[in-house]
């Protein structure tokens, strides 16, 4: 088999090859925790390749000797039911790992087993870190690890990742068992499974060569009706038999195959757990009353809406408090130094567009998404985001989506480049997409300076409010006429809850780097970019044919030819819009030019049409480009008719007004 | 005909059988909603909104589509 990423050619190019461990486990294990107790700020995300499924790794010194760890996505289990899953198990079969660290959330042992129970089958060696051990005590809950460790032949050591215990001992121990080679026991299921797993091994025995894959996790994946194992086999008499020996076990058991397989799991964890296990009582804490308010019937709307009332009201101020000295710093002192040493002409205007890129990102973007990120990965480590997801759930149905379409709608307020990322963790490729596409209509940071700074400035904080409501409804209306032109089921919601958790300043910082790098590194360059490019525009004398091109759209809406060219400064960033659109104007007092239904309706417009570019090209790297383009014209639609639904709705007679 | 929608909070039931596809099915046996395991209804949210359950591998919420086809009974 081929290697499967990157990092394995990185470190063949410098000529010599670090050991690698990976970690493995289910989601919420407490895996990127301990990732990054050990990885710090060195590691880099790369995708899987082709995919949009992300792994992170980071060279490690430890006892003298560097290796590689990399953090494989969560997963429940190791079937291709999704492609996190998928993906992880074709890196665990590449045989590239040298040693598998399986962490374990000690607190629910026996679920997190079934899934040590397949890695036992890949046969690789594998160390068992058995994480949560505090919160297992608080449980009741005592483990005998060493009991553990005699059942699956494999080394067991006890962690809390969150406060570094353990965590030496784990990585010693886990070199040691990548020298030594030797992968744990597998587990014997009851008898008759293992009769048809052994007829069936030995049936595709040369299959399993040819996949590189240990028969006998072949043999049980293709009784679990594994799509991507079922789809590799092309010979119709082995497709034969895998179906026989899946009827013999359906018909036996009484339900599918794959039932009766993840039963068959289930029990076998359980058996193993009350082997090693000794539950006592539990200790009450705090925590376990905390439901009872922040998810109750009623109050838990209630305090959700005062929690995000109060977070957005301290990002705002925080980022209001850091704007102004840092765009002061560049327009009172860089620029004129700027201008008084380039001659001016092409040159100067070109200097000038970088300028405005570079504090466009540092001075307006940066002092409200990095809070805005802080804040967030603070509340997701807290574990309050699943159940934001669990309370807007019944919301998020009647637009055709579910819960878990929340986080990437809340991202957008901060950036909508993180939030078209962050749909990953949808499960559909439809929910995926059209929570992509509203994501792009949540007013970011960016667009926020313009909704404060023309109407709530000029008009008044409850017309900037009815813009953010209107927003809401729309962003709703959008979302429900996606999903009627999609009208796929979506699966539903089914979706973990865990426990609270006291956040580690670790991993809240490392994954707000994680999605600051995304704007850092996509999103900032293409704005400069596009700072560049406005100066040239402006400087060419272009703006005047753009207006002309643009004239049908800004006359129906009502609004002055002039502000043609913003819409097209918006495109490449949007809070420009509102600076060209003091410039185009010739005034600050915009109110002289301006009447308040016109500032309205092009805040309206701006809010809506099409996503930056940066945006635009993270859309296109997550749903492709065809679709992204079928989205931005559908942004554009909507935001037209928006506009111009306000503007008659406000009901002043626009072309009286005009210029 | 029970289904796990219309049961109360605070009641213990008994899976006894996931009608849907092999990917629902194979996501609720992760999480330990399994036929024959044992489940508490935690929170019933109101206007058709998702379903809180306690399982042995910690809580989980359904949505009410999934819950509306999963059929359960009272426990023993």
């Amino acid at each position: 088999m081929k290697p499967m990423h990157s990092c394995s050619m990185d470190s063949q190019v410098k000529g010599k090859r670090f050991l690698k461990i990976a970690l493995a486990g289910q989601p919420n294990c407490g895996k990127s925790t301990l990732f990054n107790q050990v990885a710090g700020y060195k590691a880099i995300t790369s995708n899987f390749p082709g995919k949009t499924v992300k792994y992170t790794l980071s060279k490690v010194n430890f006892l003298g000797e560097t290796f590689e760890i990399i953090d494989l996505p969560g997963t429940y289990s190791l079937t291709s039911f999704d492609l996190a899953e998928l993906e992880s198990r074709k890196y665990l079969l590449s045989g590239e790992a040298d040693v598998v660290i399986n962490v374990v959330d000690a607190s629910i042992l026996s679920r997190s087993l079934e899934l040590t129970l397949q890695l036992l089958e890949l046969e690789v060696p594998i160390v068992i870190c058995l994480n949560f051990m505090d919160e297992a005590k608080r449980k009741g809950i005592k483990l005998n690890g060493s009991k553990l460790s005699e059942i699956l032949g494999v080394p067991v050591v006890e962690c809390v990742a969150v406060k570094g215990i353990g965590i030496n001992k784990l990585f010693l121990t886990a070199l040691i068992a990548a020298r030594e080679k030797k992968p744990g026991r597998k587990i014997r299921y009851s008898e008759d499974i293992e009769k048809v797993i052994h007829k069936l091994s030995k049936r595709i025995n040369t299959v399993s060569k040819e996949l590189n894959t240990p028969s006998r996790l072949l043999s049980i994946k293709l009784l679990e009706n594994d799509d991507y194992f079922i789809s590799k086999i092309k010979d119709k008499s082995i497709l034969d038999f895998i179906e026989n020996c899946q009827r013999e076990l359906s018909e036996v058991h009484g339900r599918p195959s794959d039932l009766v397989i993840s039963s068959e799991r289930h029990a076998l964890s359980m058996n193993i757990f009350e082997q090693v296990a000794f539950v006592g009582e539990p200790q009450t804490s705090i925590r376990d009353k905390l439901d009872d308010l922040l998810m109750h019937k009623y109050l838990g709307y209630v305090t959700l809406a005062v929690f995000l009332y109060a977070f957005f009201n301290l990002i705002f101020s925080l980022g209001r408090f850091l704007e102004e000295p840092i765009l002061s710093f560049f327009e009172e002192t860089l620029m004129p130094i700027a201008i008084k040493h380039v001659p001016s002409g092409l040159a100067q205007k070109v200097i000038q567009g970088l300028l405005e890129g570079v504090s466009g990102g540092i001075g307006i973007v940066l002092p409200y998404l990095v809070p805005f990120l802080l804040g967030l990965a603070f509340m997701e480590d807290l574990g309050y985001l699943p159940r934001i997801a669990f309370l807007m759930d019944t919301f998020l149905h009647k637009i055709g989506l579910h819960g878990k379409s929340t986080l990437p709608l809340i991202l957008g307020y901060g950036c909508n480049v993180p939030a078209v990322m962050a749909t990953r963790i949808l499960e559909s490729d439809r929910d995926r997409f059209i929570t992509a596409v509203i994501s792009t209509m949540i007013p970011c940071a960016a667009r926020t300076t313009i909704i404060f700074g023309l109407v709530a400035f000029f008009i008044s904080p409850n017309a900037a409010l009815f813009i953010y409501l209107l927003n809401l409804a729309v962003v709703a209306i959008a979302g429900l006429i996606l999903s009627r032109l999609l009208p796929e089921a979506t699966p539903g919601m089914i979706m973990e809850i865990p426990p609270y958790q006291v956040p580690s300043l670790k991993v809240v910082l490392s994954k707000t780097w994680l999605r600051l790098r995304e704007f850092i590194f996509l999103a900032w360059p293409l704005l400069i970019a596009g700072s560049m490019a406005l100066s040239l525009i402006e400087f060419s004398g272009l703006d005047a044919s753009i207006n002309l091109i643009l004239s049908p759209i800004t006359l129906m809406l009502g609004l002055p030819i002039e502000v043609g060219t913003t819409l097209i400064f918006g495109v490449l960033r949007k809070e420009l819009t509102m600076l060209m659109l003091i410039q185009v104007l010739g005034t600050s007092q915009i109110l002289n030019v301006l009447s308040k239904t016109q500032i309205i309706t092009f805040t309206v417009f701006v809010v809506f049409y099409i996503p930056c570019l940066a945006t635009f090209a993270m859309l296109t790297k997550e749903i492709g480009y065809k679709r992204s383009l079928a989205a931005a014209s559908f942004t554009f639609i909507i935001a037209f008719f928006t506009a111009l639904i306000v503007k008659l709705f406000l009901g002043l007679t626009p072309l009286s007004l005009l210029l | 005909m029970l289904t796990l929608d219309g049961v109360k909070e605070g009641e213990k039931i008994k899976i006894r059988e996931i009608i849907g596809g092999r990917g629902m099915r194979q996501r609720l046996c992760e999480l330990g909603v399994i036929p024959g395991s044992t489940v508490e209804v935690i929170k019933n949210a109101l206007f058709g909104g998702p379903i809180l359950l306690k399982t042995d591998g910690g809580e989980v919420a359904v949505g009410r589509g999934v819950a509306k086809r999963i059929i359960v009974e009272a426990a023993s």
